[in-house]
């Protein structure tokens, strides 16, 4: 109702001429869709392309420590003299692999709950429900605070706490899909045939409910990025002398008077990365239909 | 109405309760046994068990949960086995200068986000429109720490007006205090804003789209007095519920605010704990902060209910 009255009000709402195109059109129709694209691209090529980097990530072999960017070392060096550039290409190597598994986990994990709770219905649906209420109430870094008390520091742990924290929202998303597609007729349809209950969600409510759920993952990822970058900032992710952009932001806080080099480039990649995420997420939110809100 | 209050209520006891069992198996979840890790390697049997006492660690789980259960309504949350101090004691003296910050971040990240937003939101794809979406763009890309160290590297090194850590009561030397409280509050205000300030454009450019605002508008009323006095209104009850939301963000945003800029409070009060593997004082401040969140949201959800009687009606 509110869709059609939006659409409706000149000046508002989206162009009818997008209505058409796929949703990945749609979302690269939109600038700030392209620009975060791009920069994912960009930035995933370059984590990948991190063993290139002429020096190594741990190799001490600079000529001086807190060297100010040169042709040598394009980033500047640490007060342990090593090369910031591989140090920051291999931190953001970590963060994106450590995003990237946690947030394909929680999502996996999180859509099977809601299914569950959503084809299962009444009783089973409430108290599963309450469950993902009371994991919701514990804010996303305290949830990661409170698994890596239960685990221990460390990068793996990080990678566990991200995920938990993905599933309940997921998990709702999940659920909502699965009381719509529950009511179509060819659920009813498959049911009647005979289909076991599990081979309905997978072969035929799974194809029509997942698509919403997979334009949530950019979301995903900018707060799975954001938290394991604030947890390793805060000492609790990797091991020294493994490098994270999180944990190479937090060691040149001491040099931010001498070396603004040691700050700046971690913390450069980092906004690049989370700007991108965030620009494509907020893209993909507006081409599925304003109003749906991010959470 | 006072139904409604007290399904929501009732709502709400379920959510407390499972939460308190989450918080509750922290402890019993940690590998190993945590009272012969506390103990150290060469403690004695008798300390061990003496340890394990104090945590609360003997007998069948369900009991030692009614007992624990029965401790914290009473208020009692176990001692530090850090330094032996009662953990409500060390929670009541982290929680006031977290207190002071939230309560300056917090009506600091309203008065920014909330006109921001409504401006937006009354002219869609308007310049004002698109300054907000790139400051809100860019506040919530940027992470919070990065934020204060940028403001560390601007306030207090080059320019040097204000400290660079540290933290001063208001009720002890206001002028100090609002020194300290400057940059951390900055900090939480600007990543509160942006989220306030998208939620407040949504809701507004939705409402401008309603009946009673071309009323408004066929009335003759100037387009300042519509948005504000009848657009406005309405957008901010949603508004109200996504800001008490918030308080889990700021919750966050203080643990690592506090990091930066080496502020005493809760944040500093948890992770602290955590690297020194202090369970009690863990388990009492997650029930303290997600009972706060549990309850503000609470607030919100029954003051959205009075605000618009609608929203009962579902």
């Amino acid at each position: 109702m509110t869709a059609m009255r939006m659409a409706a009000w000149p000046g508002q709402g989206q162009e009818r001429a997008g209505r058409r195109r796929s949703l990945p059109g749609r979302v690269l129709a939109d600038p700030r869709g392209r620009i975060g694209a791009a920069g994912v691209v960009v930035i995933v090529v370059v984590a990948l392309l991190a063993p290139l980097a002429p020096h190594g990530p741990f190799a001490q072999d600079a000529s001086g420590r807190l060297l100010a960017p040169s042709w040598e070392h394009p980033f500047g060096t640490d007060e342990l003299r090593r090369d910031l550039l591989a140090r920051t290409a291999y931190g953001l190597r970590l963060s994106l692999a450590v995003s990237i598994a946690a947030v394909l986990a929680g999502a996996t994990a999180g859509t099977a709950f809601g299914f569950v709770a959503g084809y299962a219905g009444r009783r089973v649906d409430a108290a599963l429900m309450r469950l993902i209420d009371a994991w919701m109430a514990f804010p996303a870094l305290l949830t990661a605070l409170a698994i890596l008390t239960i685990l221990g520091p460390g990068m793996r742990n990080v990678g566990i706490a991200l995920a938990v924290f993905n599933v309940p929202v997921f998990a709702r998303m999940a659920r909502a899909q699965m009381l719509v597609e529950r009511r179509r007729e060819y659920v009813v349809a498959a049911g009647a045939l005979g289909a076991h209950p599990a081979r309905v969600i997978a072969r035929h409510i799974a194809p029509n409910a997942l698509p919403p759920l997979v334009t949530h993952l950019a979301l995903a990822m900018t707060g799975a990025i954001m938290v394991a970058a604030a947890l390793s900032f805060l000492g609790l992710g990797e091991r020294a002398p493994e490098p994270s952009l999180g944990s190479l932001i937090s060691a040149s806080r001491t040099h931010l008077r001498d070396a603004w080099w040691y700050a700046a480039f971690p913390g450069g990649v980092l906004t690049a990365l989370l700007l991108s995420f965030t620009l494509l997420a907020d893209a993909t939110n507006d081409a599925l239909g304003a109003g749906a809100g991010g959470r | 109405m006072i139904r409604y209050i007290l399904a929501r209520v009732i709502q709400a006891i379920p959510v407390l309760l499972i939460a308190s069992v989450a918080v509750f198996f922290v402890l019993r979840l940690v590998p190993g046994d945590p009272a012969s890790a506390l103990a150290g390697e060469n403690a004695s049997q008798e300390r061990v068990d003496e340890i394990r006492k104090d945590l609360g660690l003997e007998g069948p789980v369900a009991v030692q949960y009614v007992h624990w259960l029965r401790q914290v309504a009473t208020g009692d949350l176990g001692t530090s086995v850090l330094n032996g101090l009662a953990v409500r004691r060390l929670i009541g003296l982290a929680a006031r200068p977290t207190i002071e910050l939230a309560l300056v971040a917090y009506p600091l990240a309203l008065a920014i986000g909330i006109p921001l937003g409504a401006a937006a939101g009354a002219r869609p794809r308007s310049r004002w429109d698109l300054a907000a979406t790139a400051y809100t763009t860019l506040a919530i890309g940027v992470p919070g720490f990065l934020t204060a160290i940028v403001m560390l590297w601007v306030f207090a090194i080059e320019l040097d007006w204000l400290p660079a850590s540290g933290y001063v009561s208001l009720l002890d030397d206001p002028v100090q205090a609002a020194l300290h409280l400057a940059m951390p509050a900055a900090t939480l205000a600007v990543g509160l804003s942006a989220v306030l300030a998208r939620y407040t454009r949504t809701a507004v450019s939705q409402a401008l789209t309603q009946d009673y605002i071309r009323t408004a508008r066929a009335k003759g009323l100037p387009e300042r007095a519509v948005v504000m006095r009848h657009a406005l209104r309405v957008a901010l009850v949603p508004v109200v519920t996504v800001a008490a939301l918030q308080v889990g963000q700021l919750l966050s945003g203080a643990v690592v605010v506090e990091q930066v800029f080496t502020r005493p409070g809760m944040g500093r009060l948890m992770v602290g704990a955590i690297t020194g593997r202090d369970y009690p004082v863990v388990q009492g401040g997650l029930l303290v902060l997600v009972a706060t969140f549990v309850l503000v949201n609470l607030a919100a959800d029954i003051l959205a209910g009075i605000a618009d009687p609608r929203a009962v009606q579902r």
